[in-house]
């Protein structure tokens, strides 16, 4: 049986007073594009959050590859994001000083890669998303739609086996996010990566091979596409 | 727009703001509390005082003026920080200009607001300048009679208060008359720092002119050269910040990566702060090189006490000028963690952490204030307070030279400390910063 990329056991998560998943358990196998949907306030991002391990979960597990999250020490678990998890936001992730190429090369610099090694995979993944002209700009001076781009690029650099996007086209026109949609999907499917996709925007939803549908912070059903 | 409209509006809301507002405020109430000191010991005019009572600072007339050209010199550079202060936090300003701006309000109506901004501070520091000084007094008042070097309160004072208040309220509006083109103006992302190659030039050429011409011409020709000194400063710290801004932006070491390019992208607040710094460290460099020449003269017991306490008192304020700095430094940088919060939350997915960001600031900040305040002090100790305000035409003794090489290591170190305690004292800002609630942040 194949271990799946991405396991979400029971999990719980509240902030202060306020429930935002209740044992929400869930499975996502390698290469498979899913999307989460389900009305503002329902735990759609607070789920991504945990399943990328920046929130830690009030109880559940989160398995990446089979690993447990809580398992591992503060500093494995980073290393364990940084190379099997990219994630992908609605807007203004890249670092706004920082050239777009260093700023596509930085998951792997911090993972210790030189800057030439570096380069020239971020080189290679902004010519796959179509972006490579401006490698050299820094993101205030691109639009949107480029930045997303190249954010999409960075989740990939590192080679993960699992994106996780939040509202990934949420803040880009519709035939920017269309475009970026296939960027994304295309850019999964090439490396054979497991795509997680938050989503209000039905295109998005339709292009995954799964809709998880979430209410009050539970799975409400799912459906496959 | 109403006065109170214009009063509501102009209120600092965000913690930036406020952080600005307030660091603006205590510069120029520190401004203000050294400038009634200058005034109050030149309102003693040319009479001698007792010198059982006073420091002979105040009680010989021909010290006086030395005093007050001190206490006028300090009130400057902790002016030249309030306009810094001020002009932190420029990112949030101007997006809130630009969003009054959006919701209908005339250019005109901006100017004002920024003006009764400005005019706030500078009445509140102009206030407290009063209360800053009154302390300062009393607390001079209550140490043994060498270190009494303010003479004690008066009545007469209050109406130099007033002054002082006239005119830090004044120069607050000034101050946001004269950054108001910035604040309206459409501008590059980043603009480019200059290096300023004819203020170098006059910088060099007008130490020049003062250092040679301080034997003869006095005061004036130590005013030029220290002015030429301040606009070295200020232009070498700018090549200074853009070139290692652009060396560490292009290193495979993603805390020197970041480093570098924040310096670039906040390298004019950088330089000014790193301008000031120098300043600060070559008036310490400066005194020390005084107090080390005094102590190798075969001076009196009596003598040393005198010139040791003048020295020690003068060293005292520019190292808490220095500090002072070193804290807008700091706050630009909290500034910036504030203003980058959601993209710093989103490289928490690679692992970036507290420590990480911890180091990028503490090499942010060490990059600047390390080599301004090393190089600021072994160029004081090389020049010589004699040289720097006339009245040495002895041949240069290398002795000084050893010196200078300390001071450079020293000042170094002790702006490595400071940006060690800078990264403690922001703890918290880098705890928000890379808190994964920021991800839901606008």
């Amino acid at each position: 049986m194949t271990t799946p990329a991405l396991e979400l056991t029971d999990i719980e998560y509240k902030y202060r007073r306020n429930v935002a998943l209740r044992g929400v358990s869930l499975q996502i196998n390698p290469g498979e594009i899913v999307a989460i949907t389900g009305a503002s306030g329902c735990g759609k991002s607070t789920l991504l959050h945990c399943a990328a391990g920046i929130l830690t979960p009030d109880a559940g597990a989160v398995r990446v590859n089979g690993q447990e999250l809580a398992s591992l020490s503060a500093d494995d678990r980073a290393a364990l994001r940084r190379t099997q998890i990219g994630v992908v936001l609605q807007f203004g992730q890249l670092v706004p000083d920082v050239k777009l190429v260093d700023n596509v090369a930085l998951p792997l610099l911090l993972a210790g890669h030189s800057r030439s090694e570096a380069h020239v995979q971020a080189l290679e993944w902004l010519k796959q998303v179509g972006i490579e002209g401006e490698a050299d700009a820094v993101p205030a001076e691109l639009s949107g739609g480029q930045n997303q781009r190249a954010a999409v690029a960075r989740a990939l650099v590192t080679g993960p086996s699992i994106v996780l996007a939040d509202e990934p086209t949420g803040s880009l026109d519709s035939r920017a996010g269309k475009e970026l949609l296939e960027v994304l999907v295309q850019a999964a499917r090439y490396r054979g990566t497991a795509l997680v996709m938050v989503t209000h925007d039905n295109l998005v939803a339709a292009s995954a091979t799964r809709e998880i549908r979430l209410r009050d912070g539970v799975v409400q059903h799912e459906v496959v596409l | 727009m109403t006065v109170e409209t214009m009063l509501q509006l102009a209120r600092s809301r965000t913690p930036a703001d406020r952080s600005r507002i307030r660091l603006t405020v205590a510069a120029l109430s520190l401004s203000g509390a050294f400038l009634l000191g200058a005034l109050r010991v030149l309102s003693l005019g040319g009479g001698t005082m007792s010198a059982d009572v006073y420091s002979n600072y105040v009680a010989e007339p021909g010290l006086r003026i030395g005093l007050s050209a001190i206490l006028v010199l300090l009130a400057a550079l902790t002016a030249g920080l309030a306009v810094q202060a001020f002009r932190l936090g420029t990112a949030a300003r101007e997006r809130r200009l630009t969003a009054l701006r959006l919701a209908g309000a005339s250019d005109k109506q901006v100017r004002r607001l920024s003006a009764t901004d400005a005019a706030t501070a500078g009445l509140a520091g102009g206030l407290i300048a009063g209360p800053v000084y009154l302390a300062l007094s009393l607390l001079l008042g209550a140490l043994p009679r060498v270190a009494r070097i303010l003479p004690g309160v008066q009545l007469l004072d209050l109406a130099a208060w007033l002054a002082v208040i006239v005119v830090t309220t004044a120069g607050g509006v000034l101050l946001a008359v004269l950054l108001h083109r910035d604040d309206l103006e459409p501008r590059a992302e980043h603009p480019p720092v200059r290096p300023g190659l004819p203020k170098l030039v006059v910088g060099v050429v007008l130490t020049v002119i003062g250092v040679v011409a301080a034997p003869w011409v006095g005061l004036i020709a130590a005013a030029m050269g220290l002015i030429g000194v301040a606009l070295i400063a200020h232009s070498t710290s700018a090549v200074w910040v853009q070139a290692v801004g652009r060396r560490l932006s292009s290193s495979g070491d993603p805390v020197q990566l970041l480093a570098g390019s924040r310096l670039i992208a906040e390298g004019r607040a950088s330089a000014r702060l790193g301008a000031l710094l120098g300043f600060c460290g070559l008036l310490v460099g400066a005194t020390l090189n005084a107090m080390t020449a005094v102590i190798r003269s075969d001076r009196s017991i009596d003598d040393l006490q005198f010139y040791g306490t003048g020295f020690g008192f003068a060293a005292l304020a520019l190292l808490l000028v220095a500090g002072t700095v070193l804290a807008a430094l700091v706050v630009g940088v909290a500034d910036q963690l504030v203003d980058q919060r959601r993209q710093l939350a989103s490289l928490t997915a690679f692992g970036v952490d507290v420590p990480f960001l911890r180091r990028v600031v503490q090499r942010q900040l060490a990059l600047v204030a390390a080599p301004a305040l090393g190089i600021g002090m072994a160029a004081g100790m090389l020049i010589s307070l004699g040289r720097l305000i006339g009245g040495t035409r002895e041949p240069y003794d290398p002795v000084y030279i050893p010196l200078a090489v300390a001071l450079l290591v020293i000042g170094g170190l002790l702006a490595l400390g400071g940006a060690a305690l800078a990264g403690l004292f922001l703890r918290n800002q880098l705890k928000d910063a890379l808190h994964p609630e920021n991800l839901r942040a606008a």
